[in-house]
């Protein structure tokens, strides 16, 4: 194999299969890259067995198709530290021949037929979403997803296709996010659609994927995995097994207190009353009245926060208790610049609304 | 309390009352775990080797060890303890600090207290308590012993000077045996020694705890009363008087050492984020081991799960002393979860129904087995 290469293009594929490249790992061979050179594009994958990723670079010069499999953080190390706008690889028995104008590094491969195979794209998408649309529901959703939960479900973000509509959900138990969005077309989904529990690594990775906005994702669902497809990248992921919670039955319908203001006012005066929690008293206070809304905060240690917010309040008073953190992280990723948060009772849920498609339900905090 | 198990037993028993009881395993390496006040006369005391106390008074009684009965007299001991002070400080099944500031207006003076509560234990109970009162902690537990059984000490400021200096140095708090050796070979044998050494040669034989023994040898004690709600961790644990062979019978006694943790953090409010372990083996090799759990929780089975999957962990060896303790506890803010997890509801209302009748009996009425593995 030889081909020679943008060290740029070359790079930034290194940097995205490096995502998925094993950090610890009993099989050295997922420490590992694969290089493909065919067909005019130089072809990167990588797999850690859970997630797996094809990566193509089509600005190189194919000399010599062929393929390699080369150690992923060193190979990656000598194209970021190289000062050439190209490198040439050159595979010569099992040894790796890359080279600059002053530079010349000889890395020892391993065998190929080792490296777990990486699927590709193969047949029609059930459905695809334009990337700065599906980066917007995961952008919406990702950040509650729990990290390391013992309820596995939990550690995923769960992907619904149904009826020409596209829904994203993410909870952590304590909070719930809901992305929603209309598809073009219902694909190749049937009238039951499609639904499967995606690991949160892969959605980052999918998110880091797109640059175009426009440029179309697609999306193929099976029994136990699932394909994303870009112009430049196949990412396939195993789904998280176990069962999403019944979330639907935890959106509140019933709330009868209501709560409408500019969502950037609402993120600051909830940053500020946030100022004076703690580990043990981490709730700020919230007292909704006709007047508008008043949060209040104290840390045994330092002291107290009060911070008087005007804003639009229907419905009979209520003081309910919020982890602050729960709220900023939700209104940080609201696309429309009014929320509306409903509230029925300080042991209830609260339901917090960002234009038509996004949905927030945050359980509040017993205050001491 | 005094002479706690030796006394419950003879409360018990009717026919031990007036005599001497040994409370402890009689075999070739059992201890003493409790002597009475009749088999002391003949130099029995606990920790004593079961043995050498029976060759000191043969004539004694000797009864088993029943622990699950002494919790239940402990519990209603502390019952009383909290009815004269929101701060009470366990210190062990037996005893306990009571922090008295701030109350004489609604109690009364301290000695009138203590006089009460000795009332209140011995109507209750049947059983008799030292109280020792004072200024501080080491000095109230000094007091405590002076007069056992029975006793009530004062212990006044002004009287510090002619208490503790013709006192040996191993009152002082933490002064075992090797440190009581340690000084005993520079010639300080009694408190009034000690307060004779000069600073510098103190820390010289001391190193950094010299400032700490020389404060307490004036009857200086800055440490407060810290109750369980206040506390960094809650724990129990129990030295065997002999090697213990059979892992399930350690089993047994892990759970009720959890069970009444896990009581204690209910009963304050508080929740933990760990649990840890001590086990001393039979070569006295001593570990501890710690876990976090995925999330706070004063749930007897939780805490259970978690102890019992450390314990299973360890290669198992005879054992000599199990110890569990709640760590990384919070009472704050609790934050409400949107989906109930039935398995932890359930476990809920049990703890609560469990808690409601122990504590209408005024004992540990009910409690839970284990599985043998």
């Amino acid at each position: 194999m030889k081909v020679i290469c943008n060290r740029g293009a070359l790079l930034e594929a290194l940097t995205v299969a490096g995502n998925v490249v094993a950090a610890r790992t009993p099989k050295p061979v997922l420490q590992c890259v694969k290089l493909t050179a065919a067909d005019d594009r130089l072809t990167i994958a990588a797999t850690d067995l859970e997630v797996a990723i094809r990566y193509s670079d089509p600005q190189v010069q194919i000399e010599q198709p062929g393929e390699v499999l080369l150690p992923a953080d060193k190979f990656r190390d000598i194209v970021r530290e190289s000062i050439d706008d190209t490198l040439s690889i050159e595979v010569v028995n099992d040894q790796a021949h890359i080279k600059g104008q002053d530079s010349h590094f000889k890395i020892y491969t391993q065998a190929v037929s080792d490296f777990p195979p990486v699927p590709d794209f193969e047949g029609e998408p059930d459905f695809e979403v334009p990337g700065g649309l599906l980066k917007q529901l995961i952008g919406q959703t990702l950040f509650a997803a729990a990290r390391e939960s013992t309820r596995y479900a939990f550690n995923g973000v769960l992907i619904v296709a149904k009826n020409k509509k596209l829904n994203l959900v993410s909870t952590d138990g304590r909070r719930l996010a809901m992305a929603k969005s209309d598809l073009a077309a219902n694909g190749k989904l049937g009238k039951d659609g499609a639904q499967a529990i995606v690991p949160a690594k892969a959605l980052n990775l999918v998110d880091k994927l797109i640059d175009d906005p426009e440029e179309p994702v697609q999306f193929q669902m099976r029994e136990n995995q699932i394909i994303f497809h870009t112009s430049s990248a196949t990412l396939t992921s195993n789904l998280v097994e176990g069962q999403f919670p019944p979330y639907e039955d935890v959106i509140p319908k019933d709330a009868d207190k209501t709560m409408t203001a500019a969502t950037a006012d609402f993120l600051s005066a909830i940053r500020r009353a946030a100022l004076l929690t703690t580990e043990e008293s981490k709730g700020v206070r919230m007292s909704f009245t006709k007047k508008g809304l008043q949060l209040t905060s104290r840390s045994p240690e330092s002291g107290e926060a009060e911070v008087n917010f005007a804003c639009k309040f229907d419905g009979a008073d209520v003081e309910i208790g919020f982890n602050p953190t729960f709220l900023t992280e939700a209104l940080r990723v609201v696309d429309s610049d009014e929320i509306s948060l409903e509230l029925t009772a300080p042991n209830r849920p609260g339901l917090l609304k960002g234009g038509q498609n996004f949905l927030y339900v945050i359980m509040p905090v017993n205050l001491q | 309390m005094d002479a706690f198990f030796a006394s419950v037993e003879q409360l018990d028993n009717p026919s031990l009352r007036g005599k001497p009881v040994l409370v402890g395993h009689d075999g070739p390496r059992g201890v003493v775990a409790a002597a009475s006040y009749e088999s002391r006369k003949f130099g029995c005391r606990s920790a004593l080797p079961m043995a050498i106390a029976k060759r000191l008074c043969p004539q004694a009684i000797i009864v088993p060890v029943r622990m699950h009965r002494y919790l239940e007299m402990s519990d209603r001991v502390f019952a009383i303890f909290d009815e004269f002070s929101p701060l009470v400080e366990p210190l062990s099944v037996d005893e306990a600090f009571l922090d008295l500031n701030g109350t004489e207006r609604l109690q009364g003076a301290p000695e009138a207290v203590a006089r009460r509560m000795k009332k209140r234990i011995r109507d209750e109970t049947k059983l008799t308590a030292s109280i020792g009162v004072a200024p501080n902690k080491f000095l109230a537990k000094l007091a405590s012993d002076l007069e056992k059984p029975d006793g009530l000490t004062i212990v006044h400021a002004e009287d510090v000077d002619h208490i503790l200096p013709p006192l040996p140095v191993s009152k002082l708090w933490g002064i075992g045996r090797v440190t009581e050796a340690k000084l005993e070979s520079v010639g300080i044998r009694t408190i009034a020694d000690l307060r004779r050494v000069p600073r510098e040669l103190l820390e010289r034989h001391l190193g950094s705890e010299a400032e700490r023994y020389w404060n307490l040898a004036h009857g200086i004690d800055h440490r407060v009363v810290t109750p369980d709600r206040d506390a960094k961790s809650i724990g129990h644990e129990q030295t065997f008087e002999v090697n213990v062979a059979d892992p399930d019978e350690i089993r047994v006694v892990l759970m009720d050492q959890v069970e009444h943790v896990a009581q204690r953090l209910r009963k304050h409010g508080i929740q933990a984020r760990g649990i840890s372990l001590k086990i001393r083996y039979g070569d006295f090799q001593t570990i501890t081991r710690s876990r976090t759990l995925a999330t706070s929780t004063n749930s007897t089975q939780e805490l259970w799960q978690a102890a019992r999957d450390v314990f299973n962990e360890w290669p198992f060896q005879p054992v000599r002393l199990i110890g569990v303790s709640a760590e990384r506890l919070s009472s704050g803010d609790e934050q409400m979860p949107l989906f109930t997890d039935p398995e932890r509801e359930r476990q809920k209302k049990l703890d609560a129904v469990a808690d409601q009748i122990n504590q209408k009996f005024q004992k540990r009425t009910i409690g839970r087995g284990v599985r043998p593995k």
